[in-house]
């Protein structure tokens, strides 16, 4: 289906109704343009003891993630020292919205970000969300109740289950074989670094849009969808190398964040996942063509996605072997 | 015929950009209404582009197969036939089957030695720089779209 915001907001308050066993009006829907694995819907009622909440639809495949390991997660985390959303519903009936969906209470701050156009704002947030990383790759997993959820039994274990997810996506959803890409999963294969620091809790996807700010304090870490237990030097190298760029260039960005980890940051094990992050995005970009031309979603933005995101990481991927290889 | 359809294509572009996007509202509407732009503007002439730009790609990477088979010596991969199918369908299978041979090449080189981390078989065949400069020509084949919207480019 696609977005028609008056149709949306009939579904929402439909599923609502079902779902609290009341009839329930939706007096506002905003649909956040941020965000390009689901449909991100903002969402008020006419009750006044239901918060505001969020409904993320997935979008075919988009990206290539569902929403159940990421709403689980939620379950395991809320209440935690890791701040996240409070997950009321997770729906796999497509009757609603046309997709698989999750619903959470929106927490009250910010998700947006404005400040990057003022540097010295961004700069006191971008220590902020560092400080709250290295705090998120502190507590065990078992410290934050995630042993339901199967912890793998080393780094080395984790990497190569990520490596398997990664590379079945990019065979799931590509057209042809791009042989730069080839190249760097049978790379990334050899070269799994030796376990050296317990697994972790990975965000995956840390980013500026991806946590929501209050008067100064992070109120919740969201869009957990890429999130894994494995090598908390996965989300260091994909924040600085990737989405860390809209603060600034990679190197100040590691300063900060060797200021927090209580691991070495450096040498092969880093270039290993700045590679590693450039093959995931890409193969997370090539998932958005095959939703688009299947009819699965057809937002434009998918189209951009898959064809000069899939092939700007493609490259960047063999540019950085290159690197390791000179 | 006229008019052609690259300037159906142009006319309808204008409307968009001059007309359409800026009544609209939201700002994912917004966002759609210039992603559309973009293909509108990448559809221009594609269809005289496409098959020839397929033609020399495929002759690269046959040239690509032929160096790397050629330092696999007794290792080489089969080179697939010639398209059967004349036109931008067996110009497609080529290049999907070109696409798999070089892979296999790359796959047949590492199974050849010992390789360190600092260590790749594409340099080892020395089809490195052939393949970079395959994937920028596909970059530069799908401008523009992309993430950034270079402005429009009336005709």
């Amino acid at each position: 289906m696609p977005y028609q915001p008056e149709v949306r907001k009939d579904d929402a308050a439909a599923f609502l109704s079902d779902a609290l066993g009341k009839p329930v009006q939706v007096v506002e829907l905003k649909r956040l343009a941020s965000g390009q694995s689901r449909e991100t819907l903002v969402v008020k009622t006419d009750q006044p003891d239901e918060a505001e909440l969020v409904f993320r639809i997935e979008q075919g495949g988009v990206l290539g993630t569902s929403s159940e390991p990421e709403f689980k997660l939620l379950q395991a985390l809320h209440g935690g020292p890791v701040p996240v959303p409070k997950p009321r519903w997770l729906v796999e009936d497509p009757q609603w919205f046309g997709y698989p969906f999750m619903v959470t209470e929106r927490v009250e701050g910010d998700g947006s970000f404005g400040y990057l156009a003022e540097p010295e704002k961004a700069q006191t947030i971008l220590r902020t969300y560092i400080k709250s990383i290295g705090e998120m790759h502190r507590y065990s997993c078992e410290e934050l109740g995630l042993h339901e959820l199967g912890i793998p039994k080393d780094t080395r274990q984790s990497t190569l289950e990520q490596l398997d997810l990664w590379t079945d996506r990019y065979e799931r959803y590509r057209y042809v074989r791009e042989p730069l890409l080839e190249e760097a999963i049978a790379w990334l294969r050899r070269n799994i670094p030796e376990p050296k620091r317990p697994v972790r809790l990975n965000h995956g996807d840390l980013s500026a849009g991806n946590f929501i700010l209050h008067e100064g304090k992070i109120m919740a870490h969201v869009d957990w969808e890429w999130s894994n237990l494995g090598d908390p030097m996965e989300d260091v190298a994909f924040f600085a190398y990737i989405k860390g760029r809209m603060f600034g260039p990679p190197e100040p960005i590691l300063d900060l964040l060797r200021e927090v980890e209580e691991f070495e940051i450096g040498g092969d094990e880093l270039l290993y996942w700045e590679i590693f992050n450039y093959f995931k995005a890409a193969c997370a970009n090539i998932a958005t063509l095959k939703v688009f031309n299947e009819g699965r979603n057809y937002g434009l933005n998918m189209v951009a996605i898959g064809t000069g995101g899939f092939l700007g990481f493609t490259r960047r991927t063999a540019e950085a072997l290159r690197t390791a290889s000179g | 015929m006229r008019p052609t359809s690259d300037e159906l294509i142009v006319g309808i572009r204008n409307v968009l950009e001059d007309v359409l996007i800026p009544e609209l509202q939201s700002d994912w509407a917004q966002a759609m209404g210039t992603q559309m732009a973009l293909m509108l503007q990448h559809l221009e002439g594609r269809a005289d582009r496409e098959p020839d730009f397929l033609a020399g790609e495929n002759a690269k990477l046959e040239g690509v197969l032929a160096k790397a088979n050629a330092a696999l010596g007794d290792d080489a991969v089969a080179a697939p036939a010639p398209p059967a199918e004349a036109g931008l369908e067996g110009l497609r299978e080529h290049n999907e089957a070109l696409r798999q041979a070089i892979t296999d090449a790359i796959h047949a080189a590492y199974e050849q030695g010992e390789y360190g981390f600092h260590d790749l078989p594409a340099d080892r065949l020395g089809i490195t720089e052939d393949l970079m400069e395959i994937a920028t020509r596909q970059a530069e084949f799908w401008q523009p779209i992309g993430f950034t919207y270079p402005g429009r480019q009336r005709r």
